[in-house]
């Protein structure tokens, strides 16, 4: 639950999500649930060649079993903001 | 679990109503939606058919064709997004990543695909569904999000406390059996290894604090064997 | 087992915090290698060794592996057979990524850093 919590934190901000299958998808984080299933909003693919029919989606859903990677804002990775997530967590949040 | 996309054939009434869903095991319709065209790969649309999602599945029946459907689990279905942009295609859709359930014997399953020219559904890694009407499509993602939440990955739902073997004379073979009898997901930490990590040259303090996890989880089975699988999808 | 380890070490990384502020390797499925360090929590490291009055789990790694990495350097290893002399041809390739978030399903293994004289 940690995660959750600290992904929760980072809504609104620009990340990778990288793949199992290689995929990797930029988008703004819409949301975030506790089995780290990630939508993302205004998304590109970065490679597009290898994927050049998903160009870019609107609204995209990924499922948190498929994830990698998630590449984080340099300035989101926060010890306070890990810190207040795991305060979060621990008074049952 | 199932992963990849299946044929799906069994309808209700006289093979003309809606899918048979598993209700023994509560699977319940969410939504239908008239008026939708798949597309399998860089296949044709086949058109004009129905959709029907249900808590575990989404399933699509032609409208025409009564022996032709298809259906793949919640599961299997890594991302799925909202697709406006006409370079992607042509008309706005929900696309969806499936992954595929490929076998040890998949390049064989493969080449037989080939030779017979036939679709070999489980293979397809990508959807699309098109709703003639496209104002569907913001209320369609929605859903598959809704149940896609439903269906988390069946090992991630336990969290039990984790055994920890803290001793050496605790990693003998009666351990690992016994581990394995109980097929939970448990750590074994193997210290004072003679060579551990492949660090040749012996610096006991480092020796000493390197850990060696061994991981007990179907998930890290034949690691090898998942990785041809993951080559093969990009084929 | 009601030992003094116990008290203090939770789960794996709870050793490899051992390595603050150091590089860590993590092996990753799909022959990828990671090197970067791992993010901890100074609290804990002050009472580390007495008995944990907090036991606020404050920290960037959990029982799943997943964790978060900063400086990261990811190698990763191809090989391809040559089609004429059937030759291993082995590549590498390495980038740096500033913050990564890795799944912990797709961890195989994780050390402290290689310590050189």
């Amino acid at each position: 639950m940690l995660f959750f919590s600290y992904f929760k934190d980072l809504v609104g901000r620009e990340v990778t999500v990288e793949l199992k299958n290689d995929l990797a998808i930029r988008g703004t984080l819409h949301s975030v649930d506790q089995y780290l299933n990630i939508k993302l909003e205004n998304t590109k693919v970065v490679d597009q060649d290898k994927y050049p029919h998903m160009l870019s989606v609107r609204n995209c859903f990924i499922r948190g079993s498929v994830v990698r990677y998630v590449q984080l804002p340099p300035d989101g990775v926060d010890v306070e903001l890990l810190h207040d997530a795991t305060r979060r967590e621990a008074r049952g949040g | 679990m199932v992963l990849g996309l299946r044929k799906f054939t069994e309808r209700s009434g006289d093979g003309a109503g809606e899918p048979v869903l598993d209700t023994a095991n509560e699977e319940e319709l969410m939504h239908v939606q008239s008026g939708v065209a798949i597309v399998l790969g860089a296949r044709a649309p086949d058109s004009p058919g129905t959709l029907y999602i249900s808590n575990k599945q989404v399933v699509w029946l032609s409208d025409v064709d009564k022996e032709r459907g298809y259906a793949v689990d919640f599961l299997a279905i890594s991302l799925h997004a909202v697709s406006r942009d006409p370079e992607a295609y042509p008309s706005p859709c929900i696309y969806a990543q499936i992954e595929t359930g490929a076998d040890e014997d998949v390049e064989s399953a493969d080449s037989d695909a080939e030779c017979n020219e036939t679709l070999d559904v489980s293979q397809i890694t990508e959807m699309r569904l098109v709703p003639s009407d496209p104002s569907h499509l913001e209320s369609l993602f929605d859903i598959f999000c809704e149940c896609a939440e439903l269906n988390p990955e069946p090992n991630e739902e336990r969290e039990e406390e984790h055994n920890w073997i803290f001793s050496a004379d605790l990693l003998s073979d009666d351990a690992t059996m016994n581990e394995a009898e109980e097929g939970d997901l448990q750590w074994q930490l193997a210290e004072n290894l003679g060579n551990p990590i492949g660090y040749s040259n012996g610096n006991h303090e480092l020796a000493h604090s390197v850990l060696e996890l061994r991981i007990s989880d179907q998930r890290f089975d034949d690691a090898d064997e998942m990785e041809h699988e993951v080559q093969d999808r990009h084929q | 087992m009601a030992s003094e380890e116990e008290s203090t070490v939770k789960e794996p990384l709870d050793l490899i915090r051992l390595s603050l502020d150091e590089r860590i390797y993590v092996k990753l499925r799909s022959e990828r290698e990671l090197r970067g360090k791992l993010h901890h929590n100074l609290k804990r490291k002050k009472i580390f060794g007495e008995p944990i009055l907090e036991t606020l789990p404050c920290k960037a790694y959990d029982q799943h592996l997943n964790m978060i990495l900063g400086e990261v350097e990811e190698v990763i290893t191809t090989v391809e057979i040559d089609d004429e002399t059937y030759e291993e041809i082995v590549r590498t390739t390495k980038r740096m990524v500033p913050f990564l978030f890795v799944r912990g399903d797709g961890v195989i293994l994780v050390a402290p850093p290689l310590r050189t004289a």
